[in-house]
């Protein structure tokens, strides 16, 4: 009994200096290499700097606005964009630049908060389908497949139909359908990862599940993760305000981008400004996510040079 | 690989430039609004000489007819199509004056309980059948056995119907009703034979009225296509075919208009007209609307510490005066709507003006303050989840917001809203809501009573303001069996002027109908509301 507390303590100690140092040493030099191959991608980082800017936006925006984003004009509605008005007003005489201000943290807080929870949800699912296998594997693979069979927007419109309408039941459909999708990357991820000699050396070591999962293994995974990631938030941008275009999304009152959009649709033919800037934001928001996501698949894959 | 990547990044960027470019000078005409009213009347410009390309006239509707026995149906929409292919003794013209049509004269007893009407001879219904005396007897009795039918409403106050010869018939009444005239425009004569033999579902494959059109094919949901009535005992048609055209979508209704597809088509949402009236070839018909919007308050609304808000009679006055109906006409109905002076609108007979709550703030306020709200409360509106419904609960929301009444907008689905109104007062969870109501037969009875008497409490009608005053109901009940003109309108008017100072709603305006139609379309005629006679119709071809 002794003698194997012994023989763990150890192997912990041996894991510690020679595997983690292992890797801490070559942190620095692949951190490196990888900034240097990424900024050689002029979208992607162009992608991450407009996506730095609108988080910029998304925390100081309400603060900055040049008029309170419910404040009504109704003798100034409809009107083009102007110095006082650089976007224009809509029906009510509201700033659109203030609204568009505002939303900006609602858009991107929906979609943020619904992908990252449902990565660490699906992204868990996965680790443990692809570590245990068996009746685990089975459950969470079939229900991803039946999830899957539905397209997301359709999967989204059902849940907010059950749910009914609200910001808070978007972030749940938009969160319920990115589960799948990590769940199956890292259920593969994992299966590769658990074979490879690391694992198999920690694991004869005597390293338990939970630090082999969460140690060894997972950190094995986490580019495909973060790939995956930054796509999904361009998705779950597109589907949120999706929704608020539906109607199932945030109330008519609030100015979250696709409700924005919504609202403008049926002026376009006489004030094409209230969904111009809107849709230009949206379009702009997830071509960002997705150039920046491209890019970082790019140079994590060492298949390219 | 990383070449090609390269090369399709590139033409990726092209693209997007010229989307760009595209969507930034798609932005310059923007800001072009012409502020002069552009409200009354019919479009008026310099008509051009383009002719109709066919014979067959097309006219492009939002919903289509729920049914198309004339009996079943009631909704604006069914009307339409089966008043092209079913009359009434007596209808409607277009300044809302009755007209024989069926019957060639009609007179009533000094009692006011019978009325003797004139047939006309020689009028044949679609399969055949004479039209007389025995065929009006045939209609009551269909209407008196199935109560299920909207015809039943129509003819509830019809004891009697005898057949006094060939083309006299009597209908007597259980009591004098000022409304009776008004609501004979709604039944619409079946050839008995048909009603007998053929029941609900023959009569929506065939038609067996006497009107100028025949049914000739439906598509439910899709479209219903007429054709004259080769033995119409009036001026027969001059068109090959008559087609209603169901088509939702908005711009897809103005695009039809446009291309020719369609020679009529309604509503034409406000904010298209502009666009509309660009065109040379179209024509805008602007009539006053039927429609009237409010928004019910629930007087019973308790708030979590137990107050009832809307009890007092001050805060309903301030939220009146807090409302900008007159913005309200211009952001929502671009100017094609009226502030509401009355209860319901003023092409209704009886109608009588009252003093507008013009937009006060201050005085809101004050009444606010002494009914002791002057921090507001929260409160719920409801609201059909269509677009301008949509516009316009935003638009009661920014201006409670003005005396601190915090409105929280809960748009739902037409179903779910009319199912949830139609619970009864102490099960109900309605708080406000944004509805709208215009009368089937231009009667100041019907514009009031199902929405305003103690009696139409929900489930039985649509009082959802629970608003129940006794001076008010009577002033109702005595207009409606009394005979003598002079008191009719002295009671409705006394009805509207309670109510307006009580204020079981928020009267928000009555928006006008706009129909589009082609320049070579001649003899439709519209009433107010947006029905439209086609008898007469015609293209310039």
């Amino acid at each position: 009994m002794a003698e194997e507390q012994v023989k763990k303590q150890e192997n912990t100690e041996f894991e510690k200096t020679y595997i983690d140092e292992n890797i801490q040493s070559d942190k620095d030099g692949r951190f490196k290499s990888f900034l240097k191959k990424f900024l050689k991608r002029k979208t992607a980082v162009a992608g991450l700097i407009i996506i730095f800017l609108l988080v910029i936006i998304a925390i100081i925006g309400p603060y900055v606005t040049p008029y309170d984003y419910t404040e009504y004009d109704y003798a100034n509605t409809l009107a083009g964009p102007s110095a006082k008005h650089w976007f224009g007003t809509d029906n009510y005489g509201r700033d659109i630049l203030s609204r568009m201000l505002v939303g900006t943290r609602l858009t991107l807080g929906v979609a943020l908060s619904s992908v990252v929870v449902g990565a660490a949800l699906g992204s868990i699912l996965g680790l443990l389908a692809g570590y245990y296998g068996g009746i685990i594997e089975m459950l969470v693979m079939r229900s991803s497949d039946v999830l899957f069979s539905f397209p997301d927007i359709l999967l989204a419109i059902a849940i907010v139909a059950i749910l009914g309408p609200g910001i808070i039941n978007v972030f749940i459909a938009v969160m319920v359908f990115t589960v799948p999708s990590f769940a199956r990357i890292m259920r593969s991820s994992t299966l590769a990862v658990k074979n490879s000699l690391y694992v198999e050396v920690a694991q004869s070591l005597g390293c338990n599940d939970f630090r082999l999962l969460f140690v060894h293994i997972f950190p094995g995974t986490i580019q495909s993760l973060i790939v995956n990631f930054t796509m999904r938030i361009g998705s779950a941008i597109m589907a949120a305000a999706s929704l608020s275009f539906l109607g199932f999304g945030a109330n008519v009152s609030e100015p979250e981008w696709g409700a924005m959009l919504s609202q403008g649709r049926s002026y376009l033919g006489i004030a094409s400004h209230m969904v111009y800037f809107p849709g230009l934001i949206i379009f702009i928001t997830v071509l960002a996510f997705n150039l920046f996501g491209d890019g970082l698949r790019d140079t994590l894959d060492p298949k390219i040079k | 690989m990383p070449q090609k990547g390269e090369k399709m990044k590139k033409k990726i960027a092209l693209i997007l430039t010229a989307m760009l470019t595209v969507s930034l000078a798609g932005c310059g005409g923007g800001n072009d609004k012409s502020s002069e009213s552009k409200k009354d009347d019919t479009g008026k410009k310099a008509v051009s000489n383009v002719k109709s390309p066919d014979n067959d006239m097309v006219i492009a509707v939002q919903t289509d007819a729920t049914h198309l026995d004339p009996h079943v149906s009631s909704n604006g929409n069914s009307n339409l199509v089966t008043n092209s292919m079913y009359e009434t003794l007596l209808a409607f013209d277009e300044n809302l004056e009755i007209q024989p049509l069926l019957a060639e004269s009609w007179e009533m007893s000094e009692d006011g309980l019978s009325y003797t009407f004139k047939l006309r001879e020689g009028v044949k219904f679609h399969d055949g059948e004479p039209f007389n005396a025995e065929a009006v007897v045939a209609n009551w009795q269909r209407g008196k056995e199935d109560e299920s039918l909207r015809l039943a409403s129509s003819i509830k106050s019809w004891v009697n119907v005898t057949a006094d010869s060939e083309y006299e018939v009597t209908i007597t009444l259980d009591e004098p009703n000022n409304t009776f005239i008004n609501k004979v425009t709604q039944v619409r004569m079946v050839s008995p034979k048909a009603i007998k033999e053929k029941g609900s579902d023959g009569l929506a494959k065939e038609s067996a009225g006497t009107g100028p059109f025949k049914l000739a094919d439906r598509v439910d949901g899709g479209y219903t296509k007429v054709v004259p009535n080769e033995d119409y005992w009036g001026e027969k048609s001059t068109l090959d075919s008559l087609t209603f055209q169901v088509v939702p979508e908005d711009g897809a209704r103005i695009a039809m208009l446009q291309t020719g597809e369609a020679d009529i088509i309604y509503p034409v949402p406000p904010i298209q007209v502009e666009k509309v009236e660009n065109d040379k070839s179209v024509e805008v018909v602007n009539l006053n609307g039927l429609t009237y919007r409010y928004v019910t308050l629930n007087q019973n609304y308790k708030l979590d510490d137990g107050r009832q808000p809307l009890k007092d009679v001050k805060v309903r006055q301030a939220m009146n005066y807090a409302f900008d109906s007159k913005a309200y006409c211009e952001v929502v109905f671009q100017g094609y709507a009226k502030e509401p002076t009355s209860l319901f609108s003023e092409a209704v007979p009886y109608y009588s003006e009252q003093t507008p709550y013009s937009l006060d703030l201050e005085k809101a306020k004050s009444l606010m303050k002494e009914a002791g709200y002057e921090d507001g409360f929260p409160i719920d509106l409801w609201v059909d989840n269509t677009t301008l419904e949509m516009q316009g609960a935003e638009f009661v929301k920014q201006q409670l917001a003005e005396i601190n009444i915090e409105v929280n907008v809960l748009p739902m689905e037409s179903t779910t809203i009319a199912d949830m109104t139609s619970a009864p007062e102490n099960e109900t969870e309605v708080e406000m809501w944004y509805v709208n109501w215009s009368p089937g037969s231009y009667d100041a009875d019907g514009c009031m009573r199902s929405i305003l008497h103690t009696e139409k409490f929900p489930p039985a009608g649509y009082n959802t303001a629970f608003y129940s005053n006794a001076e008010f109901d009577a002033a109702l009940d005595k207009a409606l069996v009394t005979t003598d003109e002079k008191e009719i309108t002295e009671s409705y008017a006394k009805a509207q002027e309670i109510a307006w100072e009580e204020c079981p709603w928020m009267f928000l305006g009555c928006d006008n109908a706009i129909i589009g139609q082609k320049a070579y379309v001649t003899g439709v005629k519209y009433l107010p509301g947006g029905s439209l006679i086609v008898t007469n119709a015609g293209l310039n071809h």
